[in-house]
């Protein structure tokens, strides 16, 4: 199967080829078959490019190595490597329980109707600082709102583990405090150890994953 | 008639202008985008949309804008 890449390459390359042909040769555009072109080349073709490449560069943005390629996120990226299970984001990323490839993405968007969108603009904000902003040191990262369960049930929902764990049951109503959000997933003593950037350098690594 | 044709060829060579920068814009546009898929990194994506689509947008807007004053250059057909 071909790579998607290639082919929204080979299209841009098209667009490309015919838009320099007007550009250099204007003149065909006095006959009737060089207006269909003009308005092949300059308003169709292009047009249908920039969707190609917002589409290419929306999926892009959603990639584990997109999230990790700023500085200021690579001790988040160290710990989808550390040797303890007890790390949640270790443990989803090493044991595939997240696609390694979107790990950042899957747990880190809304699962609502408009979830995606507000996932790309939190996205563009944290571009914003990156580049024109007053960068923070890792371990002052913190997330706009507490994680909600609803991301984490997303997947979890119905899953046997989830469901038939002892933990989860531990008073009558727990299971219906969890699942309503309104007891956190990571509350203490619960699945509290997270990205734990902080005390990153007292850890050991897997030596697994890229 | 000398005039009126000057005056038509005038015309038809300042659309044609406006074409071959509206080619020119889109062309590089377009190449821009290209280039910005070499990379997966945010800088790819604030070249894509800060140079690439504006670069694009400005030919299509160039392009649009030399046709419809093109149309409404022309005389008025008898009914």
């Amino acid at each position: 199967m071909a790579n998607p890449i290639l082919i929204e390459a080979l299209f841009i390359v098209i667009s490309l080829a015919l838009a320099i042909l007007v550009a250099v040769r204007a003149e065909l555009t006095r006959a009737r078959g060089g207006k269909i072109l003009a308005f092949l080349a300059l308003f169709i073709l292009p047009s249908l490019s920039v969707w190609v490449g917002y589409n290419e560069h929306m999926d892009r943005a959603e990639k584990t190595q997109f999230c990790l390629s700023c500085h200021v996120m690579h001790d988040f990226g160290q710990s989808l490597h550390v040797d303890d299970p007890s790390y949640i984001p270790a443990k989803h990323f090493q044991d595939n329980l997240v696609p390694r490839d979107h790990a950042c993405y899957t747990c880190h968007t809304d699962y609502t109707m408009f979830g995606t969108v507000h996932a790309k603009m939190r996205g563009l904000h944290h571009i914003y600082v990156q580049y024109f902003g007053k960068v923070p040191q890792p371990a002052d990262i913190k997330l706009y709102t507490p994680f909600n369960n609803r991301e984490c049930l997303h997947c979890h929902a119905g899953a046997r583990d989830y469901e038939e764990e002892p933990k989860h049951s531990k008073t009558p109503d727990m299971m219906s405090r969890i699942n309503s959000n309104q007891m956190s997933c990571m509350a203490k003593g619960c699945h509290d150890t997270v990205h734990e950037v902080a005390t990153l350098k007292d850890a050991t690594f897997w030596k697994g994953a890229p | 008639m000398a005039a009126g044709v000057d005056i038509s060829q005038d015309k038809s060579s300042l659309v044609e202008k406006r074409l071959r920068w509206a080619g020119l814009l889109i062309a590089l546009g377009l190449l821009v985008q290209l280039l910005t898929f070499v990379r997966i990194h945010p800088l790819s994506f604030m070249a894509f949309a800060v140079i690439g689509c504006p670069l694009v947008l400005a030919g299509v807007v160039l392009y649009l804008y030399s046709i419809v004053s093109h149309q409404s250059s022309l005389p008025e057909t008898k009914k």
